[in-house]
């Protein structure tokens, strides 16, 4: 049997093999030829591998209204593996070094960046880790006023998708006109026409991309009182799809994931998870500084540099706990010590401007939370 | 109650059977051995191979079968036991060592042997060389793993298929 022999193995047999490979190497596997190309699409060998794809948490990007520009906090590794730019500083992006900025949204790595100002040409599209980007093309003139998100799937496809929300008042009109863009041609069009029934806030609309006619509207698992009532509420992608986070003022946690039917007819909110939390403990875990530039925390988090005007991108602040890999179930604040005795009191504090949500973790039943 | 009628029984020497490769070598192996094949396990239950009649295998010659049927007498024990759960540390890491050097072979002989455990349905055969090939496959390029498993050249829709690819996920490799 002479060479040439893996090209003509019979189907099921390519499979096997193709089955114990690791997801990098099954993804690149698929570029070997047109047979196994066909082999792993057709058994959605990737699609099974997609908890492994996102294997890493690299940091965490934190937007702040009084700062210039979002900042990036990493937990120290010792993970070889890309350094992640979290200052964008790859992005030869020609703007002045005072131009305000914000991380949009992001999808499995993929970061949506967007200045600031009134321009209409300032969106970015951002891979941190492997430092690719793209500039997008002007969607419009009220762009910086409309929200945009994307869509990326790496196990699906390495193109991503943006959309752009309708700028008109979304609870009026009949129908809602989305912009979309496409990184295959990187134009914005194939407008996305979603007909709306008004229902009273709060809600969550559900866009179907495969189809443009197919959209469900789904009633948030919290009242229009509770909303009225000051409880703010965050939706994010995690470990099991849907997730819906609740926090009042009294910073009580709820989170729901959302259940669909075999046939996605029928959805439903269940709640996952409910606790009050204690954020006046968490500080407990802050080894006190005087400098804020020294000051580090157990499950310390860097941060990147403070000062704009240094552009050595390895500021990292130095930590001495760079002993082992971060593991987010770690940093468990829902079990930190706290005084009994002052949990029995009635709590009159206002937690509202003490607790914020940050975000869902992307793959692991984990929440990220800031106490001020 | 009556026992069943059958060769191996428990009295004396284990039943052997005979397969007869491709190009008419005759083998001779306890059935055990043989019925880790699924293929085989039918006939061999069904009363065949035994005496001068023998199992033809076409597809298998005879060094192949050779190196199927050593792997097959090596793992015929601890199948017995059913995937030998009292198997002690011992014996396994003694099982592992002889995979590991069994599949130490060129990459022909690898070939015909994924063949023959494909037709022939051994599991644990079919499982140790989809192992050897994907470990052969990990960390390179689809080009590189052209060469490895010995491809012909690519055509040009091929080639230019790889390329893009390369512009588009070239950081992988670096």
């Amino acid at each position: 049997m002479e060479g040439a022999a893996v090209s003509v193995l019979p189907d099921d047999v390519i499979t096997r093999i193709l089955r114990r490979l690791p997801a990098r190497s099954l993804a690149v596997s698929r570029h070997v030829c047109k047979a196994w190309q066909t082999i792993i699409d057709d058994q959605q060998l990737l699609l099974q591998l997609r908890q492994l794809l996102l294997h890493a948490v690299g940091g965490i990007f934190i937007n702040y209204i009084d700062h210039d520009r979002p900042h990036f906090f990493t937990r120290p590794t010792l993970t070889p593996g890309p350094r992640i730019d979290g200052e964008f500083l790859l992005v030869e992006c020609g703007e002045e070094p005072w131009e305000w900025y914000r991380v949009q949204d992001h999808c499995n790595g993929l970061v949506l960046r967007s200045a600031d100002n009134f321009s209409d040409d300032n969106m970015y599209v951002i891979n941190p880790a492997t430092r690719k980007w793209d500039h997008l093309p002007p969607c419009g003139d009220d762009e910086w006023n409309r929200r945009a998100f994307i869509v990326f799937d790496p196990a699906v496809s390495p193109h991503y998708e943006v959309f752009m929300e309708p700028s008109e008042d979304v609870m009026s009109p009949p129908s809602w006109t989305w912009h979309v863009l496409s990184s295959t041609t990187m134009r914005w069009g194939a407008e996305l026409h979603v007909w709306l029934r008004v229902r009273p806030h709060p809600r969550v609309t559900k866009l179907s991309l495969a189809n443009d006619t197919y959209y469900t509207i789904i009633k948030s698992p919290i009242d229009l009182a509770e909303c009225n009532g000051g409880v703010r509420s965050f939706i994010g992608k995690s470990k099991d799809g849907v997730y819906f986070a609740a926090l009042d003022n009294k910073a009580r946690l709820r989170v729901w994931t959302l259940s669909e039917s075999a046939d996605k007819r029928t959805t439903e909110w269940l709640l996952k998870h409910q606790s009050a939390l204690n954020p006046y403990a968490w500080s407990m875990n802050i080894r006190e500084n005087d400098d804020p530039q020294q000051r580090t925390y157990t499950g310390p988090w860097n941060m990147d540099v403070c000062d704009d005007r240094m552009t050595n991108d390895n500021a990292y602040y130095d930590s001495e706990y760079n002993k082992e890999d971060w593991d987010s179930d770690e940093d468990n604040i829902l079990d930190v010590p706290s005084n009994e005795k002052e949990e029995e009191e009635e709590d009159d504090n206002d937690y509202f401007e003490i607790v914020d949500f940050l975000g869902f973790h992307p793959y692991k039943e984990a929440i990220f939370l800031e106490g001020a | 109650m009556a026992a069943p009628e059958s060769g191996d029984g428990n009295n004396g020497a284990a039943r052997m059977v005979t397969l007869i490769s491709s190009d008419n070598t005759r083998f001779e192996v306890e059935a055990a051995a043989a019925s880790l094949s699924q293929t085989l396990q039918l006939t061999i239950l069904d009363g065949g191979g035994g005496g001068g009649d023998g199992i033809p295998l076409p597809n298998v010659d005879s060094a192949t079968l050779s190196k199927v049927l050593e792997y097959c007498i090596k793992h015929a024990p601890a199948a017995a036991n059913g995937g030998a759960p009292n198997a002690t540390a011992v014996d396994r890491a003694e099982l592992e060592r002889f995979d590991n050097e069994f599949v130490n072979i060129d990459q022909s002989v690898l070939y015909s042997l994924i063949m023959a455990a494909h037709n022939l349905e051994i599991e644990g055969l079919q499982s140790l060389v989809a192992k050897k090939v994907a470990d052969m496959i990990k960390g390179k390029s689809p080009m590189e793993i052209r060469r490895t498993l010995g491809f012909p050249d690519p055509t040009p829709e091929e080639q230019a298929e790889m390329n893009a690819h390369m512009l588009e996920y070239g950081w992988a490799y670096e």
